[in-house]
């Protein structure tokens, strides 16, 4: 049983564990041994948990005991490498000692511990959560290619069954983009209902708190225990907790779904465009209304966000700079530390007034529609070592076309998720984003799980990882 | 020293500054965009709120 219950989703696993019908020493132990066995190739994982067993144990014991072990009862979750955790180090993804981080836990892990929830370790991340490849970790799709990022071990260790879920982090796609192109779950939820304390800055207003899964139920079961204020985040959003895992897989019948012709339709690969039709025509099959929508704005969204991302990650991490230990970083993320630096405040200052007007272009297309659905990414994942892209007949750098789709919902702070949405000629996953107005999480989650209930994209498993 | 490591503070030698100033150009462009909104009348997405310290004593309570 558990070498299937492995790939069981999230909420499964925990019932099964609340039962007692499935151990949850198995589930980590088993967990521990698929990562020992995939990870020389898949490098998902920085560290791991030397307590895990015992703390499944500790569940275990709970359950046995009659007592309540929580709604994350015995769930293996694996850590991106910006959250702080009690008894392992924190890294931000850059050389071991570089920012100096203290061993206590992220205001995240503190709730998913409390809710029963075993930290199974850390996952490789880009460094300083600046850039979209995650080096070495490769896709479980195609090994030959990159998971994404920043949060790419969080996502392929998801895909490759090496964990019930992930954290990760979204400043301008983190979650989404690898996510999508891991054929994962992944939900970007609105700016403020996940509190950030915790989780190495890299943008302040841009940072998204969010997890990674194989199924959308188990985003809503995740969403719920992370979801809630947190004192010690500024950005933190003074709500309470919705019952997000109570969303169903409503149909869209009478949504107005809305659909925006620019931006979202330039320069996109042929199969991602394909997919993103059939979409559109399961949406209408379900009874939704199709609106079509300009958001002239997006002309400058490249520019504000790089503008805004780079000041605000120059200045976060500007005593490396000013120390010279800047040089200690990888070539590319170094560039973007230190090119901060050049960005005038004027220009930040235009940048945040272009933001002010995609907010209120986003509210108005949201006053006579219910929700924006549009492809996560543009292409799908492309191999390691490989910067330019071919779309459609023209050259485009994969970094400027992977965040395309993602970045405007950071500049805007509106909840996105994506879903597996099947998979392009080559094998590899493409994922459909969901999109809904400030804190319309359920919204999103319902309509997700409708497209997921009727379509079996989640319960595929990479060939070679089953 | 160079006056764009002077006014940008950045502690580089030259060969690094004109590496670093060669890479953020393409970017540059992006940027350089945003003079070409239409932003009268728009106020920058920052706001700046004195109560903000005092709600979050509040929540810790």
């Amino acid at each position: 049983m558990i070498a299937d219950a492995v790939w069981w989703p999230l909420h499964r696993q925990v019932a099964a564990i609340r039962s007692g019908r499935l151990a949850a020493k198995d589930l980590a132990g088993a967990y521990l041994e698929r990562i020992r066995q995939h990870d020389p190739l898949l490098a998902t994982h920085v560290a791991l948990n030397p307590a895990a067993m015992e703390e499944a144990s500790a569940i275990d014991a709970c359950v046995a005991a009659g007592e309540d072990p929580g709604p994350l009862a015995g769930a293996c979750i694996s850590v991106k490498d910006n959250y702080l955790t009690a008894g392992l180090a924190t890294e931000g993804g850059a050389a071991p000692g570089l920012l100096s981080l203290p061993k206590e836990d992220s205001h995240v892990v503190e709730r998913l511990r409390a809710a029963g929830a075993i930290v199974l370790g850390k996952t490789r991340m880009h460094e300083l959560a600046w850039g979209n490849i995650t080096p070495p970790t490769r896709n479980p799709w195609n090994t030959d290619c990159v998971p994404g990022g920043s949060s790419g071990g969080s996502a392929a260790a998801v895909a490759a069954g090496l964990c019930s879920a992930a954290l990760g982090s979204d400043t301008g796609g983190s979650v989404r983009i690898p996510a999508g192109i891991c054929g994962t779950v992944g939900i970007k939820p609105t700016f403020g209902l996940v509190g950030r304390s915790g989780i190495v800055p890299h943008s302040w207003s841009l940072d998204h708190a969010g997890p990674l899964t194989r199924t959308a139920r188990d985003a809503a079961l995740m969403l719920e225990v992370m979801a809630g204020p947190d004192a010690d985040d500024p950005g933190s959003a003074d709500r309470d907790r919705c019952a997000y895992a109570q969303s169903e897989a409503k149909s869209l019948d009478g949504h107005r779904v809305a659909i925006i012709r620019n931006h979202f339709s330039e320069q996109v690969a042929t199969d991602v465009s394909a997919s993103f039709d059939e979409s559109l025509t399961w949406a209408q099959a379900q009874g939704a209304k199709l609106r079509e929508f300009e958001v002239p704005d997006l002309e400058y969204g490249l520019g504000a966000i790089f503008a805004i991302e780079l000041a605000s990650a120059s200045a976060q991490f500007d005593t490396l700079v000013q120390s010279g230990k800047s040089a200690e970083l990888t070539e590319d993320v170094r560039d973007l530390i230190e090119m901060g630096r050049l960005v005038s405040a004027v220009d930040y200052l235009h940048a945040e007034r272009v933001r002010s007007k995609l907010c209120a272009e986003f509210a108005r297309i949201f006053e006579t529609s219910d929700i924006v659905i549009c492809p996560t990414s543009p292409i799908t994942s492309w191999r390691a070592g490989e910067w330019e892209i071919n779309i459609q007949g023209e050259s485009e750098s994969v970094l400027a076309a992977s965040w395309r789709f993602t970045y405007p919902f950071n500049l805007t702070g509106l909840p996105a998720i994506t879903v597996p949405a099947g998979w392009d000629a080559n094998g590899l996953p493409m994922g459909l984003q969901f999109v809904g107005p400030p804190f319309s999480e359920r919204r999103i989650l319902n309509a997700a799980l409708a497209f997921e209930s009727q379509h079996d994209y989640v319960r595929a498993r990479p060939p070679g990882f089953e | 020293m160079s006056s764009l490591q002077e006014f940008a503070d950045l502690p580089l030698d030259e060969r690094r500054m004109n590496e670093l100033t060669e890479a953020y150009r393409q970017i540059r462009g992006e940027i350089a965009r945003l003079k070409r909104a239409d932003l009268d009348g728009v106020q920058p997405a920052v706001q700046f709120d004195p109560t903000e310290p005092y709600r979050r004593l509040g929540r810790r309570e």
